[in-house]
């Protein structure tokens, strides 16, 4: 594939922080749900759980398979001053597109324009883009809308984290991974989570273990219907907007009911 | 994360604002200390910016395809090995081939006095050594980044 990735990386810098009217300046009038884009994975897990390493590791077999592959990584912005450090950029040398985004407002392990940057991403050509996202513990239920597959990732140790997640993360994977495979209780964290999700992928980028099989089991999963996708595009851009104005509305002395009128009127007058 | 519905409060270095500038912090060459990187990444982090970091021991060719791909402003290149004029005029190459050039660069780390104009010449925007508080350098990456602000 002919890449330009200079005019690729100010695009998604434009994207990275647009505001509601920005995105419907650039998008707003393309159909929602394109149909034949690249491959959608989505990569989530605990903090330290390794996503990071894993990524790096199968991107350089993806690669060797001849994918044209782009990974979007997302590392939490610091509420404190609104900057970040995205420092789990994936050292690979081979030719991964690889972008860090920082979370920002969202907190479903996301980040605000995501929808946004995997739309810009479907038109440049990639077979597929991965996405690598926060580390979180349990509600990240917003992945699953966006990609076609989800891999969830656990690292071994106690079972009481896997009984913990298990009203989390795990519902949203189609493929289930334990890191680490080369540490003591990997196998059992295996065994364990094999009896809740099925089967189970040990993996580790020490001795590469589980690796193509873990490849092996994504390839295996279809793709998902795009309905939800673009779903998710709408509400994503809807929430924010909505987010904004309460922002800025002084409700303490409405009912509920009134401050409800009051943005769902604001929202109205925007159209007309 | 952020708590949902509240706007990042100001950044901690007084009158400087990063926020939304993307500044790559990277070290080329063969020293192998990183910690003066990971302090100034911290500073930048906290007036704001989004900071990427690449990890020792990066080539020249990299740390550009690195900046092209995540859309930088700036790169700071940390050196302690002594060998900065080279791997800055390396440095300074590759993003030029990478039509990059109006990536802002700048160095750190041990850069003996006389080797600061040498370094501008070869379009360096400014030079920071331990000498440097680390305000002061947030700031003046800053008066580089947001002249426009100011």
């Amino acid at each position: 594939m002919t890449l330009n990735r200079r005019e690729l990386g100010r695009r998604l810098n434009t994207l990275t922080d647009a505001s509601v009217a920005e995105v419907l300046a650039v998008r707003g009038d393309e159909p929602l749900t394109a149909t034949d884009g690249p491959r959608r994975i989505g990569f989530t897990g605990p903090p330290g759980v390794g996503k990071s390493s894993l990524i790096g590791a199968l991107a350089r077999r993806r690669v060797e398979q001849g994918v044209d592959l782009a990974v979007l990584c997302i590392d939490p912005t610091s509420p404190v001053s609104g900057g970040s450090i995205l420092g789990d950029r994936i050292r690979i040398d081979s030719d991964v597109y690889v972008r860090s985004v920082p979370s920002r407002q969202a907190n479903d392990g996301l980040t605000d324009n995501l929808p946004d940057l995997l739309a810009a991403l479907d038109g440049s050509g990639f077979d597929e883009v991965w996405v690598e996202t926060v580390g979180v513990g349990q509600a990240a239920y917003g992945i699953r809308r966006c990609v076609d597959t989800v891999v969830v990732l656990v690292p071994p140790g106690s079972g009481d984290t896997v009984q913990a997640m298990k009203a989390g993360i795990l519902e949203v994977g189609d493929v289930h991974v334990v890191t680490k495979g080369d540490r003591p209780g990997a196998e059992q964290m295996a065994s364990e989570l094999a009896a809740i999700v099925g089967g189970v992928v040990v993996t580790s980028t020490v001795d590469g273990r589980g690796l193509d099989d873990l490849l092996a089991a994504i390839d295996h999963q279809g793709r998902r219907p795009n309905g939800d996708r673009s779903r998710y595009d709408v509400e994503r851009l809807i929430t924010r907007r909505a987010r904004e104005l309460l922002r800025k509305a002084d409700v303490a002395d409405l009912t509920l009911r009134q401050a409800y009128h009051h943005i769902i009127r604001t929202l109205e007058g925007e159209i007309q | 994360m952020s708590p949902s519905g509240s706007e990042p409060r100001p950044p901690a270095t007084a009158g400087v604002d990063l926020r939304r500038k993307r500044i790559l912090i990277a070290k080329p060459g063969l020293d192998g200390h990183d910690v003066g990187a990971k302090v100034i990444a911290l500073a930048l982090r906290d007036a704001g910016a989004d900071v990427i970091y690449t990890g020792l021991r990066r080539s020249a060719d990299y740390i550009a395809r690195v900046a092209v791909d995540e859309g930088v402003d700036a790169v700071g290149l940390s050196i302690l090995s002594g060998s900065h004029v080279d791997l800055v005029a390396q440095t300074r190459e590759a993003l030029r081939a990478a039509e990059a050039d109006d990536v802002v660069l700048f160095v750190g780390g041990t850069i003996p006095a006389q080797d600061h104009e040498p370094l501008r010449a070869l379009g360096v925007a400014d030079v920071f050594t331990a000498e440097d508080r680390l305000d002061d350098v947030v700031r003046r990456v800053a008066r580089h980044l947001v002249a426009e602000r100011l």
